[in-house]
């Protein structure tokens, strides 16, 4: 176990490293000279000569980035364009989208997860029919676009929901849910679609092994053999599952927290985009980057506990 | 040549049999046939856009303004007093073509790199794998819009931005494919006989990846239309006055109060068009998936 765990951490690392030399040249490829946003209005070719200076950005690239790693490393992000620390505003803002995610994950496991067992055990029954469509329409529909319409009903025509903004937890948690309310929902439809096809398709894989007909012949009660044993086993698959969505969350929590207005994560990185934040920008998409790497690294180590023959087989191909 | 191809006849007929076989179980499922149907109909009202739309999507009509449905404007006018219908028609030219030459473009760069690391292994394999695993670890649509601000908005360059975006999973797929088929007693036969590698991946390993490609083919390209949608709507994709379902529903959101429908219909178009590739995706899974056609 203590190999794998190495090793897992290992490549996890190495992966964020390589992360971190991509984002940092992909800012630089950036269209536009950051000098010239930070100097704003001044074009005077001294005061450029002085930003670049001080910034360090008349060094070469190689230095720039191993000076922004290591910096970066002890939780120092720099400093964006209004002088405000980058690392500062994102553990600001990140509480907001945690939030966000928790909630939106919530609704995709109360929906998708029952509707896929529901699916498999009635097989080719007008609810796995229900159940099957309702993930394909949660599957194409454009969220953003969901979004907008649950606006346009709930907080425009009805008056049940406020339309956007953001209230935090600590303030006032009532105001608050209703707040997440809408945009939880929009996210975790998404996510409750996938998760449906792959409870159903691993609990059927489940229903049809060995052990399960080992326990029907037993004589246990269809409903414990479908809780007990085929949903044991489906779990750890879809476990996998929803640290692999996390990346379609990350994405749908930037057009999300756009649409509703709420200042968190998300948020900051489009403003980072359309500001041509860089310092920012870069930070920020450090940031999702290695929460994406991190969890997936956990997921996997998960992964292994639940599934012994993972761990003894070692590297996966 | 000392390379002798075994048994032509036979593998020809086979195919062949095959393939109606295939179609056979494909025109068995309604719901696929549903989204083959609507999703060519797509395609071709995006090709035939000038000719069909009732109006230039430019065209505004001010004694129109946010006008209802009627005989003159079917679906309406939106702010400008452009038809919404019209708009729509034209709209999906950015849609299909985003859709379609972005999932082109990920097949075009992917599968080659898939399959070099996948069929010679060897030192290349692993670096192919860890560079992917550094592609995945940013989300697809971060990617996407990451590209997308370093190409400049447009149409063009956000269908470049979808299409590489969506490379680092096309990758992994195709260099899966591409690992097991390997391993095939037809392909070690197929060495034995001294056939060239190049001659083995053309006629015995792309083969037989073309039906998972088709399916994650159907994958990405609702994907990329949506994809495009979002950019769009960001102000990252097609700039306005030029039209798209997603620039339909960044202009319309300011009219969320007084004329919902505006967005209501672009994003009906977007989820049709999406819905009838996963349905047509959905059902060549099944027909293609060798555990079931055998």
């Amino acid at each position: 176990m203590g190999g794998f765990l190495l090793r897992r951490v290992g490549a996890a690392l190495i992966v964020l490293l390589l992360a971190s030399m991509l984002v940092f040249l992909g800012i630089r490829a950036l269209p536009g000279d950051p000098a010239t946003a930070l100097g704003a209005e001044n074009r005077d070719p001294e005061v450029m000569t002085a930003i670049r200076h001080h910034y360090g950005l008349d060094q070469p690239i190689p230095v720039q980035y191993v000076k922004w790693l290591s910096l970066a490393v002890q939780g120092d992000l720099g400093s964006d364009q209004r002088e405000l620390p980058v690392a500062h505003t994102i553990v600001e803002r990140l509480p907001t989208t945690l939030e966000l995610a928790f909630l939106s994950i919530m609704v995709g496991i109360v929906i998708g997860i029952p509707a896929g067992i529901i699916a498999a055990v009635r097989q080719r029954k007008a609810s796995d029919y229900v159940a099957t469509t309702g993930a394909l329409v949660g599957l194409s529909v454009p969220h953003f676009w969901l979004g907008l319409m649950m606006i346009s009903l709930f907080a425009v025509n009805l008056r049940w929901l406020p339309a956007s903004g953001f209230v935090p937890f600590t303030e006032d948690p009532v105001a608050n849910l209703q707040h997440m309310v809408m945009p939880a929902i929009v996210l975790g439809t998404g996510l409750s679609a996938v998760l449906m096809r792959q409870m159903r398709s691993s609990m059927l894989n489940s229903l049809g092994a060995d052990y399960v007909r080992t326990a029907r012949a037993k004589g246990l009660p269809e409903r414990s053999v479908v809780m007990k044993h085929a949903l044991r086993n489906s779990l750890i698959t879809v476990t996998t599952i929803i640290g692999l969505q996390l990346g379609a969350l990350i994405s749908g929590v930037v057009v999300t927290e756009s649409i509703f207005v709420i200042p968190g994560f998300g948020r900051l990185t489009l403003d980072a985009i359309n500001q041509r934040d860089y310092t920012l920008l870069q930070g920020v998409v450090l940031v999702s980057a290695a929460g994406y790497v991190f969890v997936n690294l956990t997921v996997d180590v998960l992964y292994s506990v639940l599934n012994p023959r993972i761990r003894v087989a070692g590297t996966r191909t | 040549m000392s390379y002798v191809e075994p048994s032509v006849a036979i593998e020809l007929t086979g195919r062949a049999r095959r393939r109606r076989l295939l179609r056979k179980r494909f025109l068995r499922r309604p719901i696929a046939v549903i989204g083959l149907v609507v999703a060519l109909t797509f395609i071709a009202v995006a090709a035939l856009a000038p000719w069909i739309a009732p109006y230039a999507p430019d065209y505004s009509d001010f004694n129109q303004i946010l006008a209802h449905s009627s005989r003159e404007h079917l679906l309406g006018t939106d702010e400008l007093g452009r038809d919404v219908f019209s708009r729509i028609i034209w709209g999906s030219r950015a849609s299909i073509m985003a859709g379609v030459l972005a999932t082109m473009l990920a097949i075009v760069i992917a599968v080659p790199i898939g399959l070099i690391a996948g069929y010679y292994r060897g030192w290349i394999d692993p670096v192919i794998a860890r560079l992917t695993d550094v592609l995945l670890a940013f989300p697809f649509l971060i990617l996407a819009v990451g590209l997308a601000a370093i190409l400049g908005p447009s149409l063009r360059n956000a269908t470049i931005a979808l299409g590489i975006a969506a490379v680092p999973g096309l990758i992994r797929v195709s260099r899966g494919e591409a690992l097991s088929l390997r391993e095939e007693d037809y392909i070690r036969a197929a060495i034995a006989n001294g056939a060239s590698d190049a001659r083995i991946i053309r006629k015995h390993v792309f083969p037989n990846m073309l039906s998972t490609l088709i399916v994650q083919a159907t994958v990405i390209i609702p994907a990329a239309i949506i994809g495009e949608a979002v950019l769009s709507f960001l102000g990252l994709g097609v700039q306005s006055p030029d039209t798209s379902w997603g620039v339909m529903l960044a202009d319309g959101k300011d009219y969320l109060t007084t004329a919902p429908r505006l967005c209501l219909y672009a994003g009906l178009a977007i989820f049709f068009c999406s819905l009838s590739f996963n349905l047509l995706g959905d059902g060549l899974r099944d027909v293609l998936d060798p555990r079931t056609s055998r």
